[in-house]
């Protein structure tokens, strides 16, 4: 039902965990932003899998995922409003009473040696992966309504400590909603001493269990 | 006390997994050339067969190399993990 296209970031395993997540949360009619969108996979489930009524938006920096992302709302038959730009950019007056943030975050040294951000996809997020994140993660608040909520992921191949120091700092209230364990793919087995010395470094974390690299995807609840 | 796992029980687990019939699974030599293989698959395999024996299946060395679904049942056996 979501098209996908080679340079627009593919909807992975975290995502659906962050639609799971959202769908749980979500009680009543609301405006929800889904930032940093891709195809509009997280927000366009939602909307296929909820019987409330809530106006959906969408942003991303790449015209090329917001014009995806269109695309795939009028095969779904879901009404959108999609704007691309950078974070908050385009939403300079809106406030919402859901923001779910897709932004990918993992250390540059794991994206470049990782499947998922090839054929020209960005991953900007920086050395230990918290660049963007923190970045939304500062200035969510003004852009929430009065017990507005953010969801955003957190994914153990960056520095997650760091990122929910942010989180902390910013919100009253930040919760686990739910945490999963992936292996990491093959792959990326051959780069192993890449990965071990960002863990000495406290960049990344994961787990060994099985003779299998376990990395983890958590999915975290502010307001 | 509770009895011990049995070989039926594995492939039903294994079935489950990659929606295949437990027949057709005892026979597979490599399931990572099977359609709905992927490492997820794998480690959802692995925790799901570890779980019915009470966190033993440590006592089986590197399990995620090995592919065929005879040598798992075969090690289990050996190591007295299942029936």
């Amino acid at each position: 039902m979501i098209k996908e296209e080679k340079k627009v970031f593919k909807p992975n395993a975290t995502t659906s965990l962050l639609v799971q997540s959202s769908l749980k949360t979500i009680r009543k009619k609301s405006d929800i932003l889904d930032l940093g969108c891709g195809t509009g996979y997280v927000g366009l489930t939602i909307a296929k899998n909820t019987k409330i009524k809530n106006n959906y938006f969408f942003s991303d920096l790449s015209k090329k995922a917001i014009d995806l992302c269109k695309t795939n709302a009028k095969k779904n038959g879901i009404k959108i409003q999609a704007k691309t730009g950078n974070m908050f950019e385009p939403w300079a007056d809106k406030r919402f009473d859901l923001i779910i943030e897709s932004i990918s975050a993992i250390a540059k040294k794991v994206a470049t040696i990782s499947p998922w951000y090839r054929n020209g996809i960005p991953c900007d997020c920086g050395e230990d992966g918290t660049d963007l994140v923190n970045e939304v993660l500062n200035v969510t608040k003004n852009h929430l309504k009065k017990n507005g909520k953010l969801i955003f992921p957190i994914v153990t191949l960056s520095n997650k400590q760091k990122i929910l120091r942010t989180a902390n700092k910013n919100f009253k209230n930040v919760k686990l909603l739910v945490s999963k364990d992936w292996p990491l793919p093959k792959s990326m087995y051959s780069k192993k001493n890449v990965l071990e010395k960002l863990k000495k470094k406290g960049v990344v974390s994961y787990k060994t269990k099985y003779g299998l690299i376990l990395y983890s995807s958590e999915i975290y609840i502010a307001y | 006390m509770k009895k011990k796992p049995s070989k039926v029980d594995i492939l039903k687990i294994i079935s489950k997994i990659l929606k295949m019939s437990p027949q057709k699974i005892e026979k597979i030599d490599d399931y990572t050339k099977m359609e709905s293989w992927d490492s997820l698959a794998q480690l959802d395999i692995i925790s799901a067969i570890d779980k019915k024996l009470n966190g033993r299946i440590g006592k089986i060395k590197n399990i995620a190399e090995i592919k065929s679904v005879k040598k798992i049942i075969s090690l289990l056996k050996k190591k007295s993990l299942i029936t």
